[in-house]
């Protein structure tokens, strides 16, 4: 009932839009601004690049708007533009995306943490930093469908839709990361704990 | 000798992928085997790290440079790729063209045309002669249901379309 009452109300707010308020498009974009970066932001690796990639998609969002046909959530369709936007931008570059990817440097300027005690913060921010590093090394589709699916709790269905690519495989490359993310992460920091 | 579950069983519980007869079976075997516990524990101290990733912001202004730029943009109406106005528009010229036949007939045009000596026009005659005769009797008709067509259409579009799809153009 809940879900429903928002997207009443989202639809409302592109309807306005759709109308020519403008300002209604600042709602859009404070709801969505988080998903947009976490997917520009795993699968780019250039920080300057970053933000303009993600003013491009909003205003690829904006301009598209009217083609949105209510189909699919707007979250999925957002992630959809933001997702190929960033493909057609790597594909520019001539990044290779099922190859290994140079290491990407932790954003440390712009990132920020959940509130916990010095203590568990130390561990926590040791541990994302290994997480970060070992995520920069998987392919871009693998580091996005990760993105997408434990940041965003997005289904496989969901990320196939945005991703263009079936259900199982969506499925295949999720597991793959993981399983390549346990063997190199996990093994690494327990026989750092031993030594 | 027990079967170890597979990488795919650890990750499809954790996944919330199975029935409750399978997550059962699950538990049972990880509580037997301490290979698979370990293996288990890894894969969720993984799900965990993987959750916790600190939130990466966006620069200060950045709503604002975005707005800045939507600012710029001037939506158009585009009149010509809109269905409705075409029709509208085509519906118009033809009750537009009956009323005025209707008034005028098709016989001064007849009269006219038959002085030409074009032999397209003594090819077309009897057509036109045809015409002549259906609009002479149903013009006043045709008029009235052509008018009526275009209201009918204009409400529909109002309600359903212009509602539901307002085509606006962008231009940079």
């Amino acid at each position: 009932m809940q879900a429903k009452k928002l997207r009443l109300k989202e639809n409302k707010i592109i309807h306005d839009i759709l109308r020519g308020d403008k300002e209604a498009f600042g709602h859009i974009l404070e709801k969505y601004k988080r998903l947009v970066f976490h997917i520009v932001f795993r699968m780019v690796v250039n920080r300057c690049d970053r933000e303009d990639l993600c003013q491009e998609i909003f205003l690829k969002v904006y301009k598209n708007l009217t083609y949105f046909q209510y189909r699919s959530k707007l979250s999925t369709w957002i992630a959809k533009i933001a997702y190929n936007t960033c493909l057609n931008h790597l594909q520019k570059k001539d990044v290779q995306l099922f190859k290994e990817h140079n290491k990407m440097e932790p954003d440390w300027e712009n990132m920020s943490f959940p509130d916990h005690n010095p203590a568990e913060q130390f561990e926590i921010n040791e541990l994302s930093c290994r997480l970060h590093e070992e995520i920069s090394k998987l392919p871009v589709h693998y580091r996005s469908i990760l993105s997408l699916f434990h940041y965003e709790g997005l289904s496989y269905s969901e990320i196939g839709e945005i991703t263009n690519l079936p259900e199982g495989t969506v499925k295949n490359y999720l597991f793959r990361a993981r399983k390549i993310l346990k063997s190199q992460l996990i093994e690494k920091y327990q026989l750092e704990e031993m030594i | 000798m027990m079967r170890h579950l597979t990488s795919e069983d650890i990750q499809n519980y954790l996944d919330g992928q199975f029935n409750d007869t399978k997550k059962g079976k699950f538990i049972e075997h990880i509580k037997q085997c301490l290979f698979c516990q370990y293996e288990f524990e890894n894969y969720q101290q993984l799900y965990s790290v993987l959750e916790e990733e600190p939130f990466v912001n966006l620069s200060q202004g950045f709503d604002r440079k975005v707005m800045a730029q939507i600012e710029k943009i001037t939506p158009e109406k585009s009149i010509f790729l809109n269905p409705a106005v075409l029709l509208y528009t085509g519906l118009s010229i033809w009750a537009g063209i009956l009323i005025s036949l209707y008034y005028t007939g098709l016989r001064p045009y007849v009269k006219l045309l038959s002085y030409s000596q074009l032999l397209i026009y003594k090819m077309m005659e009897p057509l036109y002669r045809l015409f002549d005769k259906i609009f002479s009797n149903a013009m006043g008709e045709l008029s009235a249901a052509g008018l009526i067509i275009i209201f009918i259409l204009a409400v529909v579009d109002y309600i359903i379309i212009q509602k539901r799809y307002s085509l606006l153009r962008f231009k940079n």
